[in-house]
């Protein structure tokens, strides 16, 4: 129980400091910009034809071929300076001991991708609020744009996908959609720590997360593949609901999450018993 | 000093490249797509600076190679034996200049090595129906003696937007000197500021202006000169309010 005390306090730590991190600041404008940008044509087409449009926006926000790279990104600018070891660290290490230290920085970045996606969640409602009518349905404004061209006619480049609305109710691709992304923000960010971890460096990890970044991107519409990219299993419309297609299946997925995290959560805490503590300046 | 320590910077370079990369990289669906089946040079560069989030990304670019250099001089404090030699008025405005060049050469270079690499498989211009993809104030080059002028210009005007950008990053960092908020502010400057001016008369939308919009109605000279005055203007302004807090600084006004 002490050590998980003393992880949850090593945690709250450094979410208590994004309040004095001009970089936390920044992503979070940057979302601002990207969920501004991607969703105000829809908007835009609800006001021409004179409806509101329902708050499920999330699913598809990363529907659009390369758009998961611009809003998977300042993840990891967040998560870019793990293993989280500014001056105040070797106190915090000498305090709480290397395992809960340990704990804490992976439940760190546990939390901090929840909020990131939560954020992300919270921004595609507040920002197109006052065009918005709150239903538990898709609404008519999604409805048509999903089984119509009407998003094609209006040159709408965010894609909503006719899967996702007929397989799903709002609230469940909501649910799945936030799952997802989150657990690929789990994996991307303790990526990123157990390879900075083993070298030392602030740049390898980046460069390990931004290869499955772009290994997503360039892999859209190779189907067999997506069994092979993490981060392309964020987005619900790449799985495999009948069993038709060669995308992976929901359970492929959650095993292939688990394993991915949980061996990577084992490897950074077997790492970080062993790894020398640099204090490295602040991004 | 200030241009030579740019142009000596390997980061400079792999900047313009990065602009070309990511030229080709937001069009890349379309590109693969009409291989073989026509499209010309104009067609993939109106698309590149009409359609895509990505051109936004170009004014990352065009800060990496010196927007956070007065976050260097003053958290390492170089900035004390540079002022003593020189004055903070030289100071400021050579870091001004340079910012501006640097992010206008970065963008203009690595946007003509894109149409470059573009024209050695396909025409500049189409053939037929040109009228659905170029137009005014450029558009009367198209027929003179000099067609790749439509082009030089438009990507020229596009690039000095890119540099005020910048500037407006190297401003920002003198109120906040953080390397991370130095290079992050252009993108974030460009959005919010054509957003905010979409509400102006069209001769001052900075989102049009950037595109080469035909605000004016005056040929092409006269707007491409226009376009130049407004950035350089602006970036001017925005070099006044560097040196006001750089001086500030220097004088150790700033907690």
């Amino acid at each position: 129980m002490k050590l998980f005390n003393q992880a949850r306090c090593v945690c709250f730590q450094n979410l208590r400091k994004w309040r004095t991190n001009y970089r936390v600041w920044v992503i979070a404008i940057i979302l601002i910009i990207l969920t501004h940008y991607h969703t105000m044509e829809i908007v835009e087409f609800s006001r021409q034809i004179d409806m509101e449009v329902s708050p499920w926006l999330f699913p598809f926000l990363f529907s659009q071929k390369y758009v998961k790279l611009l809003f998977l990104f300042p993840l990891l600018l967040l998560f870019c300076d793990a293993p989280f070891i500014d001056e105040n660290q070797p106190y915090v290490i000498a305090r709480s001991g290397r395992t809960a230290w340990s704990i804490g920085q992976i439940s760190y970045i546990v939390i901090g991708s929840a909020l990131y996606f939560l954020f992300l969640i919270i921004l595609t409602i507040i920002i197109n609020l006052f065009h918005m009518q709150f239903t538990l349905e898709w609404g008519k404004v999604l409805g048509t744009l999903a089984n119509t061209n009407a998003g094609q006619i209006a040159g709408i480049k965010m894609v909503i996908s006719r899967t996702i609305t007929h397989y799903f109710t709002p609230i469940q691709a909501m649910w799945f959609a936030f799952l997802l992304s989150w657990l690929a923000g789990v994996f991307l960010g303790l990526l990123i720590y157990v390879v900075n971890s083993l070298s030392n460096t602030r740049i390898f990890g980046v460069l390990a997360a931004s290869f499955f970044l772009v290994f997503d991107a360039t892999i859209t519409d190779y189907y067999e593949l997506y069994r092979f990219s993490p981060v392309s299993w964020s987005s619900i419309d790449r799985i495999d609901i009948e069993g038709l297609t060669q995308m992976p299946s929901i359970t492929y997925i959650y095993i292939g999450f688990a394993v991915l995290i949980i061996g990577l959560i084992l490897s950074a805490i077997f790492i970080n018993r062993k790894q020398s503590i640099n204090v490295l300046p602040p991004i | 000093m200030s241009t030579k320590q740019v142009l000596s910077s390997p980061v400079f370079y792999l900047s313009i490249l990065a602009v070309t990369v990511l030229s080709f990289f937001s069009v890349w669906n379309d590109l693969t797509e009409t291989v073989g089946k026509g499209g010309s040079v104009v067609y993939f560069f109106e698309l590149f600076l009409g359609l895509t989030m990505f051109k936004k990304l170009t004014v990352l670019f065009a800060a990496l190679p010196y927007v956070s250099s007065f976050c260097s001089d003053w958290k390492y404090q170089y900035i004390k034996p540079v002022v003593i030699r020189t004055g903070v008025k030289r100071y400021t405005w050579s870091k001004i200049f340079t910012c501006f060049l640097s992010g206008l050469l970065t963008v203009f270079c690595g946007l003509l090595l894109f149409l470059f690499m573009l024209s050695l498989k396909m025409p500049l211009f189409p053939t037929e129906h040109i009228e659905n993809i170029v137009g005014p104030p450029y558009s009367p080059l198209i027929e003179g003696n000099f067609p790749i002028l439509y082009l030089i210009l438009k990507s020229f005007v596009f690039s000095m937007a890119a540099a005020l950008w910048a500037v407006v990053g190297l401003t920002v960092s003198a109120f906040i000197p953080s390397h991370f908020v130095a290079i992050a502010t252009p993108v974030i400057a460009s959005y919010v500021l054509e957003e905010l001016t979409s509400i102006f008369p069209k001769w001052l939308n900075l989102y049009r202006l950037t595109r080469s919009a035909d605000v004016l109605q005056q040929g092409p000279l006269v707007s491409f000169l226009y376009f130049c005055f407004i950035f350089l203007l602006f970036a001017a302004l925005a070099g006044f309010l560097f040196d006001y807090q750089v001086r500030r600084r220097i004088r150790n006004e700033v907690v």
